[in-house]
Parts: structure tokens; C-alpha cells; sequence
């Protein structure tokens, strides 16, 4: 801005200050400075905000990729975004392979949330704990900020430029090519259609190239079971939505397999008694799992016993009443023969005639009915037995076609043991010359008798793609980050003919790059193969293949352009499925197996399993994941030996108790590996079974991950390409020292208390008030509030709920809860606005569960509002029992009388957040708290006010479930229902109107606005 | 006074015939006239040094936050409660033999009402600490105070938390009053009897009296009306800060006995503080012929009647429970003797109950050692009450989802133990600079004041003259 006139064109001036040049101009100011290329370090604020808008601009704007170097101040913002309204994106969760559908929140061009996209066919609006939590791992300080290269011998990890990077694997990869040696691409599981496609042309670039998938929480038995009895390797779609009995054989497919939202949604749609009928939930397994804690009929077993015991269920079906067009099949008969199902229940200690009767029940419902197991068959060379054994009863039962339906395969687990296994074995001959390891973590999660890591220094050239430097990661030359999947695209095919589309939400924050972006850069730089001469992004690639491959599946009537905003929008689409019936069963099958032979009588048998909150471990740096209590155990940040009830008794162990969170140590030892770690007493395991979850003992997970609990994957066997995860063999001796064990819930009984009420549902057909009491008028000297517009109530439905405990972690998104680690959690601050109270009754061998989320029940006679000396607890006009922080001189007095306790105390200095980066993930909407106040469930206020000004922008009245608190949001089996109470035609009106609504404590007529519905269970011998 | 017939009785004397009205004020005002000893500064240098390290541990609370104490989820109030309720209760005692024993005229009262008076302002001032302590952002904790302002905040009239703050504070006030004008005779005796800065100061502290007729008929009306007021507060007190439990709808503190059994407690407690600390009082200020085992007897028998009524409440408490049907109620109780806090709640039981069962027999309660052990032991039965109402009570409660256990923490002992050394700091600075036995109230029951009362025939011989 030059004021000098000349040439150029006549110059108006202002002032004299501007003629004379005094004005500050736009460049010396810095007001707007030069776009930087690629953002090294965390965004400055101006610059978050320039990229903010252009990452909003792009994905406005046909979502091109390019023009992300090109930035727009902020004073032309695109339209979408006004300051202070979130803006919504579809998108896929990338945090496991069920590839859940997804919305992400974002604010002012930051993902703050994620939510269940309520469109999407499978989950429906549902999202787990960790989906829920895998936002946070977008703003992880831990992550790498720049392409990496490793010093092998070292194992010190310094920061490259991507040239440099490029570089490095461009040689590694020429060399291997070179020297005729196999280039691998190691992966976990794949949903995205698009990937493995680019996939393909990446390894055609090679002379010898492969692609090895590998999950550590593996379905490679299932997938092998399928394709010997029906010559697919597949894993069928399971419609729970059709099942009237389901049978699960130590399948947690309620907590960790497969695809649990979805199955999850789809099991609590057939649980609504008020439908007349109620789907019945069996459960068989060793350790106990969250299926096993919602279970109307649960029977323990040792893992060895699963395989006999589905055998003996097909003899009983087959062979002893034979029933059915299979029983005529003499191979099949031959196989199941001698399995009698009175000797299996006697070997495998449960009731005479259980397994009888479950036949006869399946046989009832057969063509309604669903038969599944998980990956706890033991030995390890049972674990396809089992799953055959499974894939027979279901094709007897007719429920093949129905229930399981292979034309909607899922994608949601790929792997392969064997590939794998054979893979390492290959690494260590030195056939291998590069290794490219993405989205899984072997040197961590492959048993230590595998020796990846030895096998590992053999390979030429590794290059690794995590986010972060893990245990892989460091026996890698290079480290190319991948970016989070909110920050770059992708789609997602995780059943066949669902597809959904991820799309960034924010530019990344590091230097870093999709991990099939770098794929096509080496291509190039390679310059052999199919991609030679690509010069499309990933973006361009992916939309392209859409418009080939997904568009003319999808028969839309719309334009591509149109049709691809619309799915980006909609986050999902459709393709025709192709005509689905039953396959025939290959009764070939069942003559591979190997003999079966009973475990020694009392020897001990090791269970790994994957927990609801870690999973296999990917986001052990997670400290939202980390910080949720196991649903079952109630343990967080640890992993821990449990045992049952009456062999902690024979030992002499105790376990951490409601006095003593401390708990003695253990030496587990499976003979090739051992350590040393706290016990537990865990109701409803098999006496003679041990189990320990995995996911834990991260060396190089990060600051919050490292150290956690122990790396029970070491304990794991491999053999005969097999990897066995329980019955492992295996010996304990105690340590005679103690280590702290944070267990949130202290107490594991109600105490028949008046908190929840449960009856069968023979009884509830009755009389649908069964079970939860009488409601007698209680007396008041006091007139009740009155409330004239809206009045906020909730319905919790417990027969419903699962325990699942992604409500805590959506809770903690939206309301910015800390989590605070283990050593505040043993001293009982934790700071979840909602919980779930799980308690244990009947025999504690083999209790029943009930599952109880509890929160602020916000009471229209609320103790806490009288006792607080500074009203800064009250009673809001809406029945909100609102809590000013302002106010709050913290006596903690409401606490106290809190008969729920609900109310959670800053006992140290929380919203002062050190790490830069975890600050962005916050909710600009809800205030953070300081130390010194109390702080509880607000039923989402801001949720409310949201709600009440979009209703009263648009002029209308507020529609019922419009306004979603974030609970209920996320809840997979819509147990929890918020609405407005005034409102006659309400759900949560009619709820709690419900013949099996009560209240919890009702006796203390404290009126709360949360009305439960009684759990209802479907036991066995109680009608149908 | 005339006392005639408690002669006839034989009533002995409440001081030592021998002692003349002169001996009085030199033996009383004899330790604000020297050097302190080695004992005295010995026990002010330990208090001084737990005042600091006690300052040391609240300024890093204020600064890092209440997490360093070991309070928790569901346990929400923990030690600070617990030292508040028990020094509220030490602070009874005081006023209770000042007031109510001056309306009864039970005159053994004058050889220690001024130092139970001034236990009782120490008391109060240690447990005026930790409300103020005990709040998250103490720096606020003025709100609780309904003071006018801009904001138009108000405070909650049905929180007993700021019945509390009046309570307390009104209680504290009419102390100190008390105390002042009894002190104010007494003042002007030292300002008589010393000279330079010492004399200034207490000729200002003294008022300007002269101990005319004219002010010892005021001095005598006032010291009437405030014993009046201060009556009624020995009962309100206490049943206020018992509404903070009372009130509440928690299981072991929802209960109607509360008020009197909390002010019996207090008694009781402030009883046994007040033996502990003048037996050492007497002896090491020599002061045995004024405190006498008679006083201290007396004392003994008031710990036991009080120690019988805790009791009493203590077994109500647990049939009611029983009685109510309520299984919170029955639970609570049931959990209190059996659960896991069953060591504090028989540690109560057996210090509070059955150690002042000795003073059955005179032998006992007249015995020096005895009563200072038992009462020690009433205090720590008292310190142990507070703490079982409070955390028996809360750590399991309705839910048993939320159940857990309470653990001292390094800052509840470091305050718990501070709040002594703030206490006995006072405490020495007042034995060391105040009258520590009412000079003027005590010369009334010397056996020479009584001959002087006597028509002149009648007076023993020897008896002194003015």
C-alpha cells in the first residue's frame, strides 16, 4: 500500500497521515500475515481460524483437497460457520474397525464432540465409550508433529522433513524390489473399501508384495468356520433385531466384538416388554463379560468346554431327538454323536438338562433364534471347532439366511492368524526386505513367543504410519504419521452395501499425512506400477472411485455432484444388496476337527480378553478410556487378575475391597512369560479360570499410557498358526506384596435396598407393576413446585441399559469432565457427572447383574437446594436443580446430603489445563470449574437453551426429542429418553407414567425428575 | 454474701482459711509479674511451632486446593468438621461455669471460672478456624455473612450452615464481653501493682476502674445481665451446630436428639478440658490452694453425670434406629458399632462411657493422675464422637454403589494437631499475661470475707480486718 503516486493507477487518500505514509499498513501490523505452508507446531490462534474456514471452505466447497494452502481471512468466512453455533459433520468413527456412524461437533473449526449419526442404518445414532473418547486422541500432545526417522539401534526418534522421509522409504522399498525381496503392508482391519483398493496399486508396484491383516482381537476362527461350512471366508451379518433367543458362547457382543453399537441397538429393540415379547438372552463363557452381565440365563464353563458344549446342544438337536433336515446327515451325526449332552454337563459342571432344555428352546424358536461364539475357545485348535460347531446349530436351526445373512458380510474383522504368524516366521528366514506396518501395533500386541521384535531387525527397510512413536513404531527406520480421521478422508463399507464417508473437520494439526496420501507419494516416487504417474490426492482418488464404484450401486437419481454432497451430508449411503438366503451347511466341515480331550480336572486356565474400555490397547494414551471403569469390574486405569469368588477363598485372596482399594499381587505365569499383578475377585468366573483383560501394559503409548496395568498379550500362545487367548495354562503365586487398585464402586450389592427393582417377565405379563413396589401418596407439608412451561424429566429404562458406560464418556465430551487419574480415583474423586451402579445378586458364583446409569436425579424436593448456605444450588423454574459455580463457596454440605451422591467435588485445580493442545477439545458452551466448587449433571443446560432458541427462531413448539442430552445421545440402546414432563404426549411423560416407572429412593420423597423403568429379565422355566 | 448455713453444715472451705485478701492478688498476679519459667516457654515454643507448621499446611490447601486433605466421595466433610464440633464443645464449659453456676450461685465456681472462660474464647476462636478453612474457596467465605450488596445476593436462612455463623458468632461475642467485664476488677488490681508500659497497659485495659461503689453496682448488674445472656447460648450453640446434622435427611444425623445430646457432649467435653488444663494450671503456677481438689471434685462429678447422659444418648440413638424401621436408619447404627469405623465408635464408647464410671468413688475423683487421664480420655471419646457422627454416617449411606472409606491424610493430622498449638498458644499467652484466677470473685469466698460479714461478735478470732 503504497502511497507514492506513480504509475500505477490514481491513489485517493484519506488523511494526510496516509498520504504522507504514517498509516500502519495491513503487512506491518501482522493483522494479516503470509499463509504458512504446512502448520509445524500447534496453530496459533489467528492461524487455527484461517484454518478453520478453509477446511470449512473446501468441504463447502465440493470438498477439494488442493486449495488447503490457500487461506481466507476470517472476515469472509464461509456461511456455515457463525461464531458460537456449532457446526455438524457425518462422519465414520475410525476409532475400531465396526466403523460406527458418526456426527462430529465442531466449534469455531474444532471437533469438540462426536456423536452417533442417527441416520446411519446400523448404529442409529449410537456411539460406545470409545467412540466417544476417540475425539481426544485428535488433540494428544503424545503424537508425533513431523514425519520421524528412527534410529534403529538407538531406538531415538528425531523429527524429518517429508522429502528426507520420502526419501528414506523410497530407497528402502527400491532396495527390497531389488533384491527380490517381499514387500509387506502389515494392517489391522480395513473397512474402507477405497484404502484397499489404493492398497492393491501400491503393491502392484512390487514384483513381490503383499498385504498381511492382522487384529488382535481376532474373528479369524469365525471367518475360517465360514468358509469350511460354506465356502466364504466371511463374517456374516447378525441381525439381533430378528433373534428371539440368542445364545452367546463367550461372544461379548454387547461389549467388544464385532460391531457392539450395532448389536447392541439391535439386541435392546427385541428387550422392550411393553411389546409383548421379549427376546432371550443366553449366555455361556468362562470369564464374565458385559453380555454375560446382561444374560437372562448365564452358565459358566471353562473355555475348554465351549467347543463340547455347542456339540452336545447339535447332539441333543441332531442326534438324541433328531430334528430337523441335518439330523439325517450321517457325517454330521457321526461328528456330534458323542457328545452327550448329560456327559458334557457333567464334565463341564452345569445343571443336568440345561443344555436339553436350550436345545428345546432353540428348536422352539428356530428361524428366530441366533448361535455365536466369540474367541474364547480353548485350546487355541478348538477355536474353528467351536465356531463350526456354532455355524452347524445355526444352519439345523433354520436361523442361517435369517438371523445371519451372508450377502451383508461385515468387513468389521479381517485378520489372520496364520498370515501373521507366518509373516514373523518369514521376517526372521529374511525373506522379507521392507515391512510397512499401519493401524496395528504387533511388537506390542503379538505374544512375546511369536518374536516380532527379533524378527523385526531382520527386515531391511520398516517404516511405520502410527500417530505416535509405539512400540512398532520404534523398531521402524521411519515414521510417517497418519493423521487422525477426523482430519483427513475416507469411507467406510463395514457392512456390505453400507457404506459412510469420513470427511475432515479440521486441517490436521501436526505435520503429518494420511496414511493414503503417502502411500500414492512412494508410488510416484517409485515410479513403477499402476499409480506411476498418479498426481491425484487421495481426496481426488477416493471421489473418484465413488463415481465409478458406489454411484451406479447406489442408483441415484441425482447428479454425482449432488449425489456425493449428499453423502457427505448424510454420511451415509445404501447400495441394492443382493438377494440373501440360506447357505448349505458343508457337513465337511465337521470332519477336520481335532479330538477333543478334557482338561485336567482343577487346573488352571488363563482367559485374555479385551475390556470395554481398552479394547486391544490402540488408545491406552486415552486418559477418557482409561479413566472409565470397566462396566463388569469397575476398575480403571489397571488391569487386573480376576479370579472367582470360591477360589479366592481357597487361596486366601480378598481382592480389593470398598475398605482396602488395595489388593494383593500375584506372579501369573504361563511358563514362556510371567509378571506380576494385582488380584481381584470377580463374581461369576469359573473357579477354575483366571482372567486378565489386554490393552494394557503400553511401554510406548504415551504420557498417560505407558505403564498402565501389564501387557497380558505376553501371556498369549501361538501355535500352529493359531494365536490362543485363553485356556492358557497357567500358575499363580502370590507375591506376599499389595498394590492399590482404583475401583469406583466399593460396594457390590444393593442391600435390597429401594434403588432398583427387577422382575421376570412371566411375572411383568402378570402385572406390568411387578416387581418395583407400591407407590403410596407420601404426605408433604409442603405445596409442590409449580411449573409452567417446561419441566425436564428423564426416563431410564434398566431392563434396557447394558452397562456399556458410553454415556459416562459422552457426558464427560460434552460437559468437560476431567478425568484425573488413578491415584485421585483410589481416593474416590473421581469426577463422572453419570454413573452406572453395577450390582451383584443372588449367588455370588454365578450372580445376576443389574446395570444402573445414575446421575443428578435433579428432585423437585432437593435435598442439596436447602442446605447450601449461599444458594448456590436451586431450583430452576424448568425443575432443574442448577448449580451457579459462581456462587459455590464449596461447603460441600449438598453433597453430604445427597442421598444419591451425585454431586462431585473440585478437590484440586482442574480447568487450569496444561497441555495447549487438550484445551482445544473442550466445550466452548459449558463453563470449566475451578477448584474449591461443586459441580454435577446439568441434564446438558446448554443443550436445553439450544433447543428452546432453535425452537423459538424456527416459531414453532419445541418438537419432543429435539433437545437430546448427551447421554442420551450416544446411549446404543436408547434406554435413556429426556424430554419435557408438562408435555402430555412426551415419551418421558408417558415413561413415567409407565406401569414399570419408579423412582429411586422413593420413600425420601425427594421427588426426583428421573423415572427408571424396571429391569425386566426373561429367565428360563418363566414363560416365554 | 452471707452463707450462714453452708457454714453450719460443715461445708469445707473453698480456700484455705489462712489466706488473706493481699495474699489473693500476690499470688494470682504473680506470674504476669515474672519471667516466665522454663516450662512455660517450653510448652509456648511447641505450640508456636505447630501454629506454624498448621499455617503451613492450609496456605498450600489454599493455594493447590482441598484434595490435600483426605476427605472424599461420599465422605465430604472429614477432620475440619470433626475439630470444629469438638472444640464448639470444649467451648461450653466456660461459659457454663461462669453463667449458669453464677445464677445458681454456686460460688466453688470463682477459683475457675476465669480460666474456664478463656478456654472458652481459645476454643471458640480454634473452632471459628475451620469453617472458615474447610470451604473450597475460602476466600468467599465471607457470603455466608448477609451483608447488603450490589449483587443482590442473599444468603440461604434454611441452611443451618449460616445458623452456624450466627450461632457461633454470637456465642463467641457474649463470651468475650463476659470475660472482659470479669476481667476488668482484676486489671485494675495488676495496673496497681506494676509500673511503666505494664501499668499503661492495663490502666487502659482496666477502664479507668477504681473500684468505687458506684462501679462495683454496675459491674455487678452487667456481669448479672450477661450471665443471663450468655445462659440461653450454652444451649443454643450447640443445638445449632447440631441442626447441621439434624437437619439433614443422612442417615445418623437425621435424628431429633441431637440438640441436647450435643449440648450434653459439649459439657461434658469442656468439662474434662477444663480438669486437664487446670491441673496443670495449679501446679504450674502453684495455684493449688485456689484450684482445690474440692473444685476439681466437683468437676468429677459433673464429667460423670454428663458422661452418663452421652451414654444414654448413645443407646437411644441405636433404639430409635431399631425402632423407626427405617433400614438406612437400622443399618447406619448396626454399621457404626460393627463396620469398619467400629474402632473409632468403641474407642468413643469406652472413653466417653466407661472411663468416668471411676468417679463413682471419691478416692478416684480426688485423685490428680486419675481424673488427668480420665480426662484425657474424655477428650479423645469426645474428638471420637464428632468423628463417628460425622464419618460413620456418610461413608455409608443410601446408595451402597457409593461406599467408601475415609483415610487421614498427612494435612488432617498436620491441622488437627496445629489446632492444639493454636489453642495452647493462647491459652499460655493468657496465663502468662492475665489473672488466670478471678482475683476479686475469689477474695468473696475466703473465709476472712465471710468474718467480715459477720456481725463483729461473732467473727473468728484472727480473723483480718479489711
Amino acid at each position: 500500500m503504497s502511497h507514492v503516486v506513480g504509475n500505477g493507477p490514481k491513489k485517493y487518500w484519506t488523511s494526510l497521515a496516509d498520504r504522507e505514509g504514517r498509516l500502519p499498513s495491513a503487512e506491518s501490523t501482522g493483522e494479516f500475515k503470509t499463509p504458512s505452508e504446512t502448520p509445524t507446531a500447534l496453530p496459533s490462534r489467528r492461524e487455527f481460524l484461517k484454518l478453520l474456514s478453509a477446511g470449512a471452505a473446501f468441504a463447502a466447497a465440493g470438498c477439494a483437497r488442493k486449495p488447503v494452502e490457500k487461506v481466507l481471512p476470517y472476515l469472509r468466512a464461509p456461511e456455515e460457520i457463525t461464531p458460537g453455533n456449532a457446526v455438524y459433520y457425518a462422519t465414520t468413527c475410525g476409532e475400531c474397525p465396526a466403523a460406527c456412524g458418526a456426527v462430529v461437533k465442531t466449534r469455531e473449526g474444532r471437533p469438540i464432540k462426536l456423536e452417533g449419526n442417527p441416520d446411519h442404518p446400523l448404529t442409529g445414532g449410537g456411539l460406545c465409550a470409545r467412540g466417544q473418547a476417540s475425539v481426544l486422541n485428535l488433540y494428544d500432545p503424545d503424537r508425533l508433529r513431523s514425519p520421524s526417522i528412527v534410529d534403529r539401534t538407538t531406538g531415538a526418534v528425531r523429527a524429518a522433513t517429508w522429502g528426507e522421509l520420502d526419501k528414506k522409504a523410497v530407497l528402502g522399498l527400491k532396495q527390497a524390489a531389488e533384491q527380490g525381496k517381499a514387500v509387506i503392508l502389515l494392517t489391522g482391519t480395513i473397512t474402507s473399501p477405497s484404502t484397499l483398493a489404493l492398497i492393491d496399486g501400491f503393491l502392484a508396484s512390487f514384483p513381490s508384495a503383499e498385504h498381511v491383516v492382522y487384529e488382535p482381537v481376532s474373528s479369524d476362527a469365525l471367518a475360517r468356520a465360514q468358509e469350511s461350512c460354506y465356502g466364504e471366508r466371511i463374517i456374516p451379518g447378525l441381525d439381533f433385531g430378528k433373534a428371539d433367543v440368542v445364545v452367546s458362547l463367550g461372544s461379548d457382543f454387547l461389549g467388544t466384538w464385532l460391531s457392539p453399537v450395532e448389536f447392541a441397538r439391535a439386541f435392546s429393540s427385541r428387550r422392550r416388554p411393553e411389546s409383548g415379547a421379549m427376546a432371550r438372552l443366553v449366555v455361556i463363557e468362562s470369564s464374565m463379560s458385559l453380555t454375560g452381565t446382561n444374560a437372562d440365563q448365564r452358565l459358566r464353563v471353562r473355555p475348554e468346554h465351549l467347543y463340547p458344549v455347542a456339540m452336545a446342544l447339535a447332539n441333543e438337536l441332531l442326534v438324541r431327538e433328531p430334528r430337523g433336515p441335518l439330523a439325517a446327515d450321517a457325517v454330521i451325526v457321526n461328528a456330534v454323536r458323542t457328545f452327550r449332552a448329560n456327559g458334557v454337563e457333567a464334565a463341564a459342571g452345569i445343571p443336568e438338562g440345561s443344555l436339553a432344555a436350550l436345545a428345546n428352546r432353540l428348536w422352539e424358536a428356530r428361524g428366530r433364534g441366533l448361535i455365536l461364539a466369540g474367541p474364547q475357545a480353548a485350546p487355541a485348535a478348538h477355536a474353528v471347532g467351536l465356531q463350526v460347531a456354532v455355524n452347524l446349530l445355526n444352519s439345523a436351526l433354520g436361523n442361517e439366511g435369517v438371523t445371519l445373512d451372508a450377502s451383508t458380510a461385515s468387513r468389521q474383522s479381517a485378520g489372520s492368524e496364520e498370515a501373521v504368524t507366518r509373516l514373523v516366521e518369514r521376517m526372521r528366514a529374511g525373506d522379507i526386505g521392507a515391512l510397512l506396518v499401519h493401524g496395528v501395533n504387533p511388537a506390542y500386541s503379538l505374544p512375546g513367543a511369536v518374536g516380532f521384535a527379533e524378527a523385526a531387525k531382520r527386515v531391511g527397510f520398516v517404516a511405520s504410519f502410527a500417530d505416535r512413536a509405539d512400540e512398532t513404531a520404534m523398531l521402524s527406520d521411519i515414521i510417517s504419521p497418519d493423521t487422525h480421521f477426523l482430519e483427513s478422508w475416507n469411507d467406510h463399507e463395514p457392512r456390505r452395501g453400507v457404506w459412510s464417508l469420513t470427511q475432515p473437520a479440521i486441517a490436521p494439526l501436526y505435520d503429518v499425512r494420511p496414511f493414503q496420501e503417502t502411500l500414492l507419494a512412494w508410488c510416484r516416487y517409485v515410479g513403477t506400477g499402476p499409480f506411476a504417474t498418479i498426481t491425484a490426492t487421495w481426496h481426488d482418488w477416493l471421489r473418484d472411485r465413488w463415481r465409478r464404484e458406489v454411484y451406479p450401486a447406489a442408483d441415484a437419481a441425482a447428479p454425482f455432484e449432488l449425489f456425493w454432497e449428499g453423502a457427505l451430508r448424510e454420511g451415509v449411503v445404501r447400495t441394492g444388496k443382493p438377494a440373501s438366503g440360506p447357505r448349505s451347511f458343508r457337513s465337511g466341515a465337521l470332519t477336520t476337527l481335532p479330538e477333543w480331550t478334557a482338561p485336567a480336572e482343577g487346573s488352571l486356565s488363563l482367559v485374555l480378553y479385551p475390556s470395554v474400555s481398552l479394547y486391544d490397547g490402540r488408545s491406552a494414551n486415552n486418559a477418557w478410556i482409561q479413566e472409565v471403569p470397566d462396566p463388569v469390574t469397575k476398575i480403571s486405569w489397571d488391569n487386573v487378575v480376576l479370579i472367582a469368588p470360591s477360589r479366592a477363598r481357597d487361596l486366601g485372596l480378598l481382592g480389593a475391597t470398598e475398605n482396602h482399594l488395595s489388593a494383593e499381587v500375584l506372579t501369573v505365569d504361563a511358563g514362556h512369560a510371567s509378571f506380576d499383578l494385582p488380584v481381584q475377585v470377580q463374581p461369576g468366573l469359573h473357579p477354575d479360570v483366571i482372567a486378565i483383560a489386554i490393552g494394557y501394559g503400553r511401554r510406548a503409548a504415551g504420557r498417560i499410557g505407558n505403564g498402565v496395568g501389564q501387557n497380558a498379550y505376553a501371556l498369549a500362545q501361538a501355535t500352529g498358526g493359531r494365536i490362543g487367548t485363553a485356556g492358557i495354562p497357567v500358575k499363580i503365586n502370590p507375591t506376599g506384596k499389595r498394590a492399590t487398585v482404583a475401583m469406583s464402586q466399593g460396594h457390590q450389592s444393593t442391600e435390597e435396598r429401594p434403588i432398583l427393582f427387577e422382575t421376570s417377565f412371566a411375572e411383568y405379563q402378570k402385572d406390568p407393576h411387578a416387581g418395583n413396589g407400591s407407590h403410596g401418596h407420601l404426605p408433604s407439608m409442603w405445596s409442590r413446585h409449580k411449573y409452567a412451561g417446561h419441566k425436564w424429566g428423564m426416563a431410564i429404562d434398566l431392563t434396557a441399559c447394558i452397562g456399556c458406560s458410553a454415556c459416562m464418556v459422552a457426558c464427560r465430551s460434552e460437559n468437560n469432565i476431567p478425568a484425573v487419574g488413578k491415584k485421585v480415583v483410589l481416593q474416590g474423586r473421581e469426577m463422572d457427572w453419570i454413573r452406572i451402579d453395577r450390582y451383584y445378586s443372588g449367588d455370588p458364583e454365578n450372580p445376576e447383574t443389574a446395570h444402573q446409569p445414575m446421575l443428578c436425579q435433579h428432585c423437585e424436593n432437593a435435598p442439596c437446594e436447602t442446605v447450601c448456605p449461599v444458594l448456590a444450588t436451586t431450583h430452576s423454574s424448568e425443575g432443574l436443580n442448577v448449580q451457579t459455580y459462581n456462587r459455590c463457596v464449596g461447603t460441600r454440605y449438598c453433597s453430604n446430603n445427597c442421598p444419591y451422591k451425585v454431586r462431585r467435588f473440585n478437590w484440586w485445580e482442574y480447568s487450569d489445563v496444561k497441555e495447549k493442545s487438550l484445551r482445544l477439545v473442550l466445550n466452548p458452551d459449558v463453563t470449566v470449574r475451578t477448584k474449591g466448587i461443586m459441580e454435577k449433571c446439568t441434564f446438558c443446560v446448554q443443550r436445553i437453551r439450544d433447543g428452546k432458541e432453535r425452537a423459538k427462531a424456527l416459531g414453532v413448539p419445541l418438537p419432543d426429542g429435539d433437545i437430546q442430552t448427551a447421554c442420551m445421545q450416544t446411549c446404543p440402546t436408547n434406554a435413556i429418553v429426556f424430554g419435557d414432563l408438562n408435555d402430555p404426549n412426551s415419551r418421558v411423560a408417558k415413561l413415567a407414567k409407565n406401569e414399570r416407572g419408579f423412582t429411586v429412593l422413593e420413600e425420601l420423597n425427594t421427588l426426583p425428575s428421573i423415572t427408571y423403568q424396571t429391569k425386566v429379565r426373561n429367565r428360563e422355566g418363566e414363560g416365554a | 454474701m452471707n452463707e450462714p448455713v453452708a457454714a453450719s453444715l460443715g461445708e469445707p472451705p473453698l480456700i484455705d482459711h489462712r489466706k488473706t485478701f493481699a495474699d489473693v492478688t500476690a499470688d494470682v498476679a504473680a506470674p504476669t509479674e515474672r519471667m516466665p519459667g522454663m516450662m512455660w516457654k517450653a510448652a509456648f515454643g511447641v505450640a508456636v511451632v505447630l501454629v506454624i507448621q498448621m499455617v503451613a499446611t492450609i496456605g498450600y490447601q489454599f493455594v493447590n486446593g482441598l484434595g490435600i486433605l483426605g476427605i472424599m466421595h461420599p465422605v465430604g466433610w472429614g477432620t475440619y468438621i470433626t475439630n470444629f464440633v469438638f472444640w464448639i464443645g470444649i467451648g461450653h464449659a466456660g461459659t457454663l461455669i461462669s453463667a449458669i453456676l453464677h445464677l445458681f450461685r454456686q460460688r466453688w465456681r470463682t477459683a475457675i471460672n476465669r480460666s474456664a472462660e478463656a478456654m472458652t474464647i481459645f476454643a471458640v476462636m480454634t473452632a471459628g478456624l475451620f469453617p472458615l478453612i474447610h470451604v473450597g474457596r475460602p476466600w468467599f467465605a465471607y457470603w455466608l455473612v448477609p451483608y447488603p450488596n450490589w449483587r443482590l445476593l442473599w444468603v440461604n436462612f434454611r441452611s443451618p450452615l449460616v445458623w452456624d455463623v450466627f450461632a457461633v458468632s454470637t456465642y463467641f461475642t457474649i463470651s468475650l464481653c463476659f470475660w472482659y467485664v470479669g476481667l476488668i476488677p482484676d486489671f485494675a488490681s495488676l495496673r496497681d501493682r506494676s509500673t511503666g508500659w505494664r501499668r499503661a497497659i492495663y490502666g487502659i485495659a482496666s477502664l479507668g476502674w477504681r473500684g468505687s461503689e458506684r462501679h462495683w453496682q454496675h459491674y455487678e448488674r452487667a456481669y448479672m445481665m450477661l450471665a443471663g445472656l450468655s445462659t440461653p447460648l450454652v444451649l443454643s450453640v450447640h443445638s445449632i451446630v447440631s441442626f447441621d446434622f439434624a437437619t439433614s435427611i443422612l442417615p445418623g444425623w437425621h435424628t431429633t436428639i441431637f440438640p441436647p445430646y450435643f449440648v450434653a457432649g459439649a459439657i461434658f467435653s469442656g468439662f474434662a478440658m477444663v480438669v486437664t488444663l487446670l491441673v496443670i494450671l495449679r501446679k504450674v503456677f502453684k495455684m493449688e490452694e485456689y484450684v482445690t481438689l474440692l473444685h476439681l471434685e466437683n468437676m468429677n462429678k459433673i464429667i460423670l453425670v454428663t458422661g452418663m447422659m452421652v451414654g444414654y444418648a448413645y443407646a437411644t440413638e441405636f433404639f430409635i434406629a431399631q425402632y423407626s424401621g427405617s433400614e438406612f436408619e437400622r443399618f447406619t447404627f448396626l454399621n457404626r458399632a460393627g463396620g469398619p469405623y467400629l474402632w473409632a465408635y468403641w474407642t468413643m464408647v469406652t472413653c466417653n462411657v466407661v472411663a468416668p464410671q471411676v468417679f463413682w468413688f471419691k478416692k478416684f475423683r480426688r485423685s490428680i493422675p486419675v481424673m488427668f487421664v480420665v480426662s484425657l480420655l474424655v477428650n479423645v471419646g469426645m474428638w471420637f464422637e464428632r468423628f463417628t457422627i460425622i464419618i460413620s454416617s456418610l461413608h455409608r449411606d443410601f446408595l451402597p454403589a457409593n461406599w467408601g472409606y475415609y483415610r487421614f491424610t498427612f494435612a488432617d493430622w498436620s491441622v488437627l494437631i496445629g489446632s492444639f498449638g493454636w489453642f495452647f498458644m493462647w491459652f499460655l499467652l493468657f496465663c502468662r499475661f492475665f489473672p488466670a484466677i478471678s482475683i476479686a470473685e475469689v477474695k468473696s469466698v475466703l473465709w476472712t470475707a465471710k468474718q467480715n460479714a459477720l456481725p463483729a461478735g461473732k467473727r473468728a478470732a484472727g480473723a483480718v480486718h479489711d
